[in-house]
């Protein structure tokens, strides 16, 4: 069995009160273990990018517990849970969010710098996994110079150079086409996934759910279940799925 | 990470300019002003530094050197009686009005210097000889505003109360706040240019003995003989105090010197303010990525920083160029001591600090929405 990289367990979370009361977590139970990559799917307001902010801390929960590597994060301090992202968690955005004025290497380089490596150091770090994930040759464009999908690629670049342990990312194909999408989970599976590493992809594009171990199926604010398939990268029509119970998901087996 | 918000802020080139010259243009306008200011004031004092004393006595009621106050000839005799004095001198400044050759009237700032001493005359002749002042009719001129004189040259003449003042020499003298010429005569002659009857000894220039502390000199002079006694820098004070208290100049300024920091605040800050609103998803991104809040604080605050010093580098040059391209000796007042450079880093770090503070606020409590979707 593989190892729990995190769990949560009855999550709530409200946004406003009384009469602007938002329930965007209504009893979430979700876990993920090591080794896979785990795809968040649901239609557009069910609670996603809620459920991604409270597994890593930038938003705190209204109740249940949220554990990540056996930390409790709705236990911690802002600080903590701020150095604790630092040091276990790789972050990749709908939108890249790469500082438009730094080069490609410089961007990758940005999770190091926050470490405090030597700026030379990281770059050549960062030059290295820029390499991995196919843009050797691109290190010291600007953003504005590179594809969407090599904006993402570097943003890859950026969330793995520091060896996370935990990767997540919302939507990150939502800006890219369908064929640019599908090379980028390809990139996510055979550069990104590690045995030791667990990937928590949000989307609601149906093009990449070939591309996942499991499927946690989302609706106003809970996991409905949990699919797990053997992830081919093939669409979704042809894969068998197979629903599970949400609390009974641990003997799931991560093929790469 | 510090390199990396110096890179962000560089990197929008529009934006960091707009910064950049806005907070230039602060530092100028505010140099510019309180350089005025300062040359104004500063001109209220040149009739007393044109002299160059180490002690001024005068009758405690003058409030600056623009007034008129006579003391007792006899004063003359009781200051140099004060133990501690070492010489004493009699001086006027008056301003009086003088005829030119064509009629026209004009009024000039008169020096009656002790005729055997000649105390307090021009340091730098430009022409003509300040002994040449013993001659009968003798006047010497001051270069600076002498074309309200009609420009004259070495024996030209004009009146003052219907006294001839033939013109022997033409000195290097400054320009006061009032723009008045300055004419040089000694004291005797002095008396025949004022209204008759009437006590005219308007100063006594003193020095200490060699030794005696000249604060000592001046404590001893105001107990035994009643007057008031200065320093020169005491004297120049004294008169700027008595112009900032009185005049509107401080107010004037005071007002166009706000207005340049409320409109310069508004400037920057709403700048400083678009420029963190943009940035806000990459601020927000690295948040994230676990930068800690007071990372971020200083990395913001860096940004305005270096604005605010290139800025002020920027406005301030250009300040001295105009300082410069006015000169000392030319009739628009301007003087930038330090102190005035000083509170206009201040202000416009200030400025900084404003425009930064709501930006840092906007970035410390980001929303979840804005870091993932931007
Ligand atoms: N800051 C907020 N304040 C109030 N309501 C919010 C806020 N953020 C999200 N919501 C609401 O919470 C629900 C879930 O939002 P979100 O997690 O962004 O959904 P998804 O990512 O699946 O589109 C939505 O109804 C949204 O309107
Ligand atoms: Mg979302």
């Amino acid at each position: 069995m593989a190892e729990l990289a995190a769990s949560l367990r009855d999550v709530h979370k409200n946004y406003g009160e009384a009469t602007t009361l938002v329930r965007a977590l209504d009893g979430v139970h979700l876990e993920v273990v090591c080794g896979e990559l785990l795809l968040l799917v649901g239609p557009s307001g069910c609670g996603k990018t809620t459920l991604l902010s409270v597994l890593c801390g930038i938003l705190d929960a209204t109740s249940g517990d949220v554990e990540v590597f056996g930390q409790r994060m709705d236990r911690m301090t802002q600080e903590q849970k701020t150095a604790f992202r630092r040091e276990n968690i790789g972050f990749i955005f709908q939108q890249y969010n790469l500082l438009p004025s730094l080069t490609a290497a410089e961007n990758v380089a940005v999770p190091l710098l926050i470490h405090a490596v030597p700026w030379e150091d990281a770059l050549t770090q960062a030059r290295a996994v820029l390499a991995q994930v196919g843009l050797a040759d691109r290190t010291e464009f600007l953003p504005t110079k590179l594809s969407g999908g090599q904006q993402q690629r570097v943003a890859i670049a950026r969330a793995m150079v520091t060896r996370p342990r935990l990767i997540v990312c919302d939507e990150p194909t939502a800006a890219l086409d369908g064929h640019t999408g599908q090379r980028i989970l390809q990139v996510f599976r055979e550069q990104v996934l590690s045995p030791e590493r667990a990937i928590v992809i949000v989307t609601h594009d149906s093009r990449i759910f070939g591309f996942g171990d499991r499927i946690a199926d989302m609706r106003d604010g809970r996991i409905l279940g949990v699919h797990t398939q053997i992830a081919t990268g093939a669409s979704q029509d042809a894969v068998e799925l197979q629903a599970l119970h949400p609390q009974a998901t641990h003997g799931n087996e991560g093929s790469a | 990470m510090m390199k990396i918000a110096i890179k962000m802020l560089m990197g929008d080139r529009a934006k960091y300019l707009t910064l950049v010259s806005s907070i230039a243009f602060v530092s100028l306008l505010f140099i510019q002003q309180g350089g005025i200011f300062c040359g104004l004031i500063g001109r209220t004092a040149r009739p007393v530094e044109a002299v160059d004393a180490p002690i001024w006595i005068c009758d405690p009621l003058m409030r600056s050197v623009d007034d008129a106050e006579p003391m007792q000839d006899t004063d003359l005799y009781r200051v140099r009686s004060v133990p501690g004095v070492k010489w004493a001198v009699p001086l006027i400044i008056r301003i009086v009005t003088a005829r030119l050759a064509n009629g026209q009237y004009q009024s000039v700032r008169l020096y009656g210097l002790d005729d055997a001493t000649l105390y307090g005359r021009p340091a730098h002749m430009l022409s003509g000889d300040t002994r040449d002042l013993l001659e009968n009719d003798a006047v010497i001129i001051g270069q600076a505003e002498s074309d309200k004189l009609g420009s004259p040259k070495i024996g030209d003449s004009f009146e003052i109360n219907d006294t001839q003042a033939r013109v022997v020499g033409i000195a290097e003298a400054p320009r006061d706040f009032l723009s008045n010429p300055f004419v040089f005569t000694t004291y005797s002659r002095a008396l025949s240019y004022l209204p008759p009857d009437r006590k005219t000894l308007l100063y006594i220039l003193a020095a200490p003995k060699d030794g005696v502390p000249t604060q000592t000199v001046i404590a001893n002079i105001e107990k035994t003989t009643g007057l008031a006694a200065y320093t020169e820098d005491g004297y120049r004070w004294h008169t700027m105090g008595y112009y900032l208290k009185n005049t509107g100049i401080p107010v004037s300024i005071g007002v166009s010197l706000a207005m340049v920091f409320v409109i310069g605040t508004g400037i920057a800050g709403q700048t400083f303010y678009a420029f963190a609103l943009q940035n806000e998803r990459f601020f927000g991104a690295l948040k994230a990525m676990g930068v800690s809040g007071t990372t971020l604080t200083h990395m913001i605050l860096l940004q305005s920083l270096l604005v605010g010093l290139i800025g002020f580098g920027i406005g301030g040059g250009l300040a001295s160029i105009f300082g410069f391209a006015a000169g000392p000796q030319s009739k628009i007042a301007f003087a930038a001591p330090w102190e005035l450079a000083a509170i206009a880093l201040c202000a416009v770090l200030i400025i900084c600090l404003l425009a930064s503070l709501a930006s840092i606020r906007r970035v410390l409590k980001l929303e979840p929405a804005v870091v993932f979707h931007g």
